[in-house]
């Protein structure tokens, strides 16, 4: 048994085959890395995991449990969470309550409950409020707790969103280009924090173009090209493989 | 437990009873009049703001809900079952004390429902449509909300207007007294001004400390972060369409409940309740008060509709309205207390002096 298992997974855009016949296992407490050139189908494989997009066909298995066709807050509620390539934070709230949201799939207060601000509830908020302190220590965000996310420069946008996925205390955390549009001071910080939520023994999927990074911190690489995965393996390996090379330099000896 | 988050519901209770004894003290007590409608149109409209500036969905129907709270009770409480005492369902009633038994100005012997069994069934009632319409029209975004919405408006002030029962154009009359907590009455005899006063407020009071608890709890935060990105928040384990749903039938119970209460006060209620310019009403009164903000869209809605009732909109009432909401969506879309675009103005004048 595996911890998250990928079975011949199959989604296409009209015509267009984002994803063929794509297979995969995925460790527990491993880095595993998606690369590939634009428009390979990464993002389009990230959103079939996380529920935003039905699959045409195939498995998706989590600790044995069925996942395709799920919608998105139920495959939270089983402990994956995700970042989104284009930043998607909540705007209309501070960046502490960002966090906080993050708690959701973790507390239970209902609708009546919230209402009438129970007092079984005030333990649970107490908890809310404090992880969430904990997480914004962690990911140095608690001198801009108080502000709104788009106040904030995208390096720390991205941080949040990250830092917001892992206030879920998820099993596996899904990262889409989380270096993109980072310079170097903010692409080091965030190879250090997925490094270290690694260490706590959380499952990291990354989707990644920075190459140092990706060979830096991953333990298996999976090669995606036109929807078809080419390649998979250590580093290492991947540095190696002919067919690897030639997807990235290949255009020049075709 | 935090108790900062209630200060401003503390000043509102303070500012109530200043008012009353101001008003009572010049001799104006029939202010209190409007300022208890005020009241009660209060309560929609933070409902309203929940719904439209908080959790980000749009409904120009709500005087829909208003309406069907208000016809309920108004329907309810004036429909007379002396002749059905046989009925199994009226004897049961009558037996459990759920319905009162009177004299009509002719001395013949009347039995209507209890208010309090009416205002029961108004809830139900409008938890029961919110929940049908609400589950498919909340599909919808943005204009195409509105537009739902706004059809479900109109399919209900035709129906109200259309419908017997539901007294067409004249409405219901002589809807009869709630008999409320400890005796107090809700009416609209002149005597019981203040009494009706505190009632009103009291039941805004309680409304505002609901909502309030609401939006710093855990099912408000998913509700505001489905405002603020729908994919982001379902990621996060929200569930979207419940959320939705939850908040849509809660904003619909307190249009319905303030309906309920204002017929009452008022003796009865008229089809231009649940027509489509009150639900624009409360919409540019939402947008006015800053959406996503309870107090903001309360000031505004008691201001507006008092200055509204007391008449001083005249004959272009509506009209009124209507360029509020164009003018705020134009010069200041956060609401009136954001005086954001106010210093845009400054700085235009700076520069170009
Ligand atoms: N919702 C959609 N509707 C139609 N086509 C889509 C959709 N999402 C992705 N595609 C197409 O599917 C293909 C794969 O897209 P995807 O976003 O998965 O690529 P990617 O590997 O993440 O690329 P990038 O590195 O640029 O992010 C692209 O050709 C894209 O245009
Ligand atoms: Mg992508």
């Amino acid at each position: 048994m595996s911890f998250l298992e990928v079975k011949h997974l199959f989604r296409s855009f009209g015509g267009l085959q984002a994803v063929f016949d794509v297979s995969f296992t995925v460790k527990k407490g491993s880095i595993k890395a998606i690369i590939g050139p634009n428009g390979a189908g990464k993002t389009t494989l990230f959103n079939l995991i996380s529920g935003v997009l039905k699959v045409d066909s195939g498995e998706i298995l989590f600790n044995n449990v069925h996942l395709e066709n799920l919608p998105p807050y139920k495959i939270a509620e089983m402990g994956i969470s995700r970042t989104f390539q284009n930043v998607k934070l909540f705007n209309n709230m501070t960046v502490r309550e960002n966090v906080m949201i993050g708690r959701h799939t973790r507390s239970k207060a209902g609708f009546f409950t919230g209402m009438f601000n129970l007092p079984w509830s005030w333990k649970e908020e107490e908890e809310i409020l404090n992880k969430s302190e904990e997480i914004l220590d962690l990911f140095h965000l608690e001198e801009v707790a108080h502000l709104y996310p788009d106040n904030l420069p995208f390096g720390k946008q991205r941080i949040l969103e990250f830092a917001r996925a892992m206030t879920m205390e998820p099993e596996i955390i899904i990262l889409d280009e989380p270096a993109a549009g980072l310079n170097i001071h903010e692409t080091e910080e965030m190879a250090e924090l997925i490094t270290k939520i690694r260490d706590w023994g959380v499952t990291v999927l990354i989707i990644e173009h920075d190459m140092s990074l990706i060979m830096d911190i991953s333990d298996e690489i999976l090669v995606l090209s036109y929807g078809k995965k080419i390649a998979e393996g250590t580093p290492e390996d991947i540095q190696k493989n002919d067919e690897v090379i030639k997807i990235y330099l290949g255009d020049d000896d075709a | 437990m935090k108790l900062k988050k209630y200060y401003p519901i503390f000043g509102l209770i303070l500012a109530v009873i200043f008012i009353q004894l101001l008003v009572s003290g010049i001799g104006m007590q029939f202010y209190l009049t409007q300022l208890t409608m005020s009241a009660y149109y209060g309560i929609v409209i933070i409902g309203l703001s929940i719904l439209m500036g908080y959790a980000g969905q749009i409904s120009i129907g709500h005087a829909a809900f208003f309406a069907i709270g208000g016809y309920t009770t108004a329907a309810l409480t004036t429909m007379n079952f002396a002749a059905l005492t046989d009925v199994p369902i009226v004897n049961f009633l009558i037996k459990t004390g759920l319905t009162i038994s009177g004299m009509d100005p002719y001395g013949k012997k009347i039995i209507y429902i209890s208010p309090w069994l009416s205002l029961f069934i108004a809830v139900i009632i409008t938890i029961f449509i919110a929940a049908l319409i609400g589950v498919p029209i909340l599909k919808l975004k943005g204009h195409y909300l509105a537009m739902a919405t706004l059809g479900f408006g109109i399919i209900i002030y035709r129906i109200v207007l259309g419908t017997s029962i539901f007294g067409e154009a004249d409405g219901i009359s002589d809807v009869p007294t709630f008999k409320f907590l400890f005796n107090f009455k809700i009416n609209s005899d002149p005597a019981l001004r203040v009494e009706n006063y505190y009632i009103a407020w009291l039941i805004v009071v309680i409304s505002i400390f609901i909502l309030t608890n609401l939006i710093n709890s855990r099912v408000g935060r998913a509700l505001r972060s489905l405002h603020g990105n729908e994919e982001a928040a379902n990621s996060m384990g929200v569930n979207i369409s419940r959320t939705k749903l939850l908040v849509f039938i809660l904003s619909a119970v307190l249009a319905s409940v303030a309906g309920v209460f204002m017929t009452h006060f008022n003796g009865g209620i008229g089809p231009a309740e649940s027509g489509v310019m009150r639900s624009v009403r409360y919409v540019a009164i939402v947008a006015v008060g800053g959406m996503a903000n309870l107090w903001g869209t309360l000031i505004m809605g008691i201001i507006l509709n008092y200055l509204s009732l007391r008449g001083y909109f005249g004959s272009y009432d509506d009209a009124v309205f209507g360029i509020i909401l164009i003018v705020i969506m134009l010069f200041a879309p956060d609401g009136i207390f954001k005086l954001k675009y106010c210093n845009n103005f400054i700085k235009l004048i700076k520069k170009t002096s």
